[in-house]
């Protein structure tokens, strides 16, 4: 069972994997959902989630935060490789469309977070090894800083400028380029 | 947006969440977190990072994707361009294409006429030029998107052909095509947009999965040829322009999902173009989701040769029609429509104003698998003409959607008729329908005039009892 190919959903969602925050909280997921993550993948695949798979990275705030995303988007990826397989399903061809809208939303609603949470995010998903997660966090925070001066950077940031005078006057001189 | 104050939850926060400088969590992640966040920059805003702190300060050279686009400059009266132009100078001086995973390049249309050569094209040339005296002599990219460079040569393509194992994904967008061919063995996804190619003759990739041609311009006098064995996705919107010879496919067996447009249709080189068209069906024929537009012509104006050899859609599951004429059979549309046995959802837009002939004599074809149907610009008043024939011909249709265009002129139309001839023929064009698995109609309607609906329910509802009704009203 720890092989059930990804195209059986059936067995994927007969599969349930636990996951074990750092705070010793413990999660029931499918396979499906918990296979977003590269590094539980892997660990499936060499067999080694029996008794539960422990993330001594991650709190179970977090945890749960991470698995609320990674059941949304298991149910996209099912969704499309349903469509390309089969089109059993074209007559809902609209609802997939829908659905991607729907997704969307999630997103950005799941982004709605404090700043301390969106970095645990992004170091859980690094951890994880969940791509999606990653990109969309990290395109939050890149999106946070647009258009800002780094002054106000270091601000939103609490990022405390050790430059010295001088080498803030050699980085102007060397980046000139990007300032102007 | 967020409350800065809330920092509370860094003490129990993941690895690398606390920082020593008291709250900096993003200067506290490891380099390669900040190099994927500056990926997500902007170069100019990208660079700047680099005055935030020490630590910042060398990051920026090692950052794996990087999109220079010229929007983020604007124009100085009296320096023009230049800002730009060293910007992307010293930067390409610091920053290796070759190691890049990620490259997006976009300068203003104007770029190139603002000075007398284009500097954006000669970038790329010099990197090539570059690369190939050193070592390694290969660039790892993944994706390369390019914009309005007007100078895209032989050498790019070659390079692109030996020297990117890597490149799955390239679009070029209102480029020059100065080569003859695109070939890639690593290439998935090509999306060619508004390109003017000149003497480029065709694509060659045993790997691309994803083909867009969306319109541009060609200069070559013979088909554009297209060597994809694996291709699955394919959008081209065909234009007398970027395919003058119209475009060849080598066999295109996993096609799955293909969208072809025509533009230009019934102009100058309209006989020519009909022979193209059918050329375009039949390499489209094996794919399970179609979209054509523009497809408008009768069988006759296509010759009768190429009718004898009218491509089946044995595949076909999708099938969305648009600016096809009416589906009769006089027309391809028609024919289409007659060879698509396994049809599971139609979408058709209905030409405005025109209804199909009364006393069609030739039976309609049968849709044994249709499920769900949607008609964009239906006219609710013509006395079922046109959806009793869908509903006969799709015996387990589940879903209908009805986007109803207004309701032109109706009661005119309908006074002239007469009350009782309406009815009988209402009677005959609902005769036959035995849609018993129907279970949803959406009707979207734009005119406030719910009496016609009404109207048109009852009679519709007579015959379907399973059936439930959503009305949507839209502007």
């Amino acid at each position: 069972m720890a092989s059930a190919g990804s195209g059986d959903e059936k067995a994927a969602a007969a599969a349930m994997i636990t996951l074990i925050s750092s705070d010793n909280e413990k999660f029931e997921v499918t396979e499906a959902t918990a296979t977003l993550s590269q590094t539980i993948r892997h660990m499936i695949e060499d067999g080694c989630t029996d008794g539960g798979v422990p993330l001594p990275n991650v709190t179970s705030k977090i945890l749960a935060r991470v698995i609320e995303y990674c059941k949304k988007h298991a149910t996209a990826a099912a969704g499309e490789e349903g469509s390309s397989s089969s089109f059993s399903d074209a007559a809902f061809l609209e609802v997939d469309r829908a659905f991607l809208e729907e997704l969307e939303e999630f997103d950005d609603a799941f982004l709605e977070v404090d700043r301390a949470t969106l970095f645990d995010l992004i170091l859980a998903a690094n951890y994880l090894d969940i791509k999606g997660l990653l990109n969309l966090t990290c395109q939050k925070v890149a999106d946070s800083v647009k258009g800002k001066t780094p002054e106000q950077i270091r601000e939103m940031y609490n990022i405390v400028n050790d430059l010295t005078p001088e080498e803030e006057a050699e980085i102007r001189r060397e980046t000139q380029w990007a300032f102007e | 947006m967020e409350a800065l104050g809330k920092r509370k939850r860094s003490s129990n926060a993941a690895t690398a969440g606390d920082s020593p400088a008291g709250g900096d969590r993003l200067s506290a992640l490891p380099d390669h977190l900040l190099h994927e966040i500056m990926s997500h920059m902007k170069a100019r805003q990208m660079v700047q990072t680099c005055s935030l702190s020490r630590r910042w300060r060398r990051l920026w050279p090692n950052v794996p994707r990087l999109d220079i686009d010229q929007r983020e400059f604007t124009f100085a009266p009296d320096r023009g361009y230049r800002n730009f132009d060293d910007f992307v100078h010293f930067l390409l001086a610091k920053v290796s294409i070759a190691r890049l995973d990620a490259f997006r390049l976009y300068v203003h249309v104007g770029f190139a006429s603002f000075g007398s050569i284009d500097n954006a094209s000669a970038w790329i040339r010099r990197a090539i030029m570059s690369s190939s005296s050193s070592s390694p002599s290969y660039w790892r990219l993944k994706m390369l998107h390019l914009s309005n460079l007007r100078e895209l040569d032989e050498s790019f393509a070659e390079h692109v052909r030996t020297r990117c194992p890597s490149l799955e994904e390239l679009e070029l967008r209102g480029c020059t095509c100065r080569f003859k061919a695109i070939a890639s063995g690593s290439l998935r996804t090509l999306s060619l947009r508004l390109c003017v190619g000149k003497g480029f003759y065709g694509i060659a990739s045993p790997t691309l999965k994803s083909l867009v041609v969306d319109q541009g311009g060609n200069d070559i006098t013979s088909p554009f040829v297209v060597t994809a064995p694996a291709l699955a996705c394919l959008s081209l919107d065909v234009t007398p322009y970027n395919f003058p010879f119209g475009v060849c496919f080598d066999e295109v067996a996993s096609l799955a999902r293909a969208s072809v447009c025509l533009k230009e249709r019934g102009t100058l080189v309209k006989i020519k173009q009909l022979r193209d068209q059918l050329f375009a069906l039949r390499s489209v024929s094996n794919a399970t989701s179609l979209d054509l537009s523009g497809f408008d012509m009768t069988v006759q104006e296509a010759g009768e040769e190429s009718m004898s050899s009218f491509p089946e859609f044995n595949n076909l599951r999708t099938l969305e029609l648009n600016q096809c004429g009416l589906c009769d059979d006089l027309r391809v549309s028609g024919h289409i429509l007659r060879n698509s046995p396994n049809l599971e959802k139609l979408t058709l837009h209905l030409p405005p104003c025109l209804k199909v002939p009364i006393g069609e004599p030739l039976p309609h074809p049968e849709f044994k698998n249709m499920r769900a149907l949607v008609l964009h610009n239906y006219d609710p008043s013509d006395d079922f003409q046109t959806l009793g024939r869908f509903l006969r011909s799709s015996p387990i249709l589940e879903k209908l959607t009805l986007h109803c265009s207004k309701f032109l002129n109706n009661d005119a139309a309908k006074k002239k008729r007469g009350t009782s001839k309406i009815m009988t023929n209402i009677g005959q064009n609902l005769m036959g329908v035995r849609c018993e698995n129907l279970k949803f109609t959406e009707i979207i309607y734009k005119d406030d005039d719910v009496r016609h609906l009404i109207e048109f329910l009852l009679r519709f509802s007579r015959n379907l009892p399973n059936n439930n009704y959503r009305f949507t009203k839209v502007d």
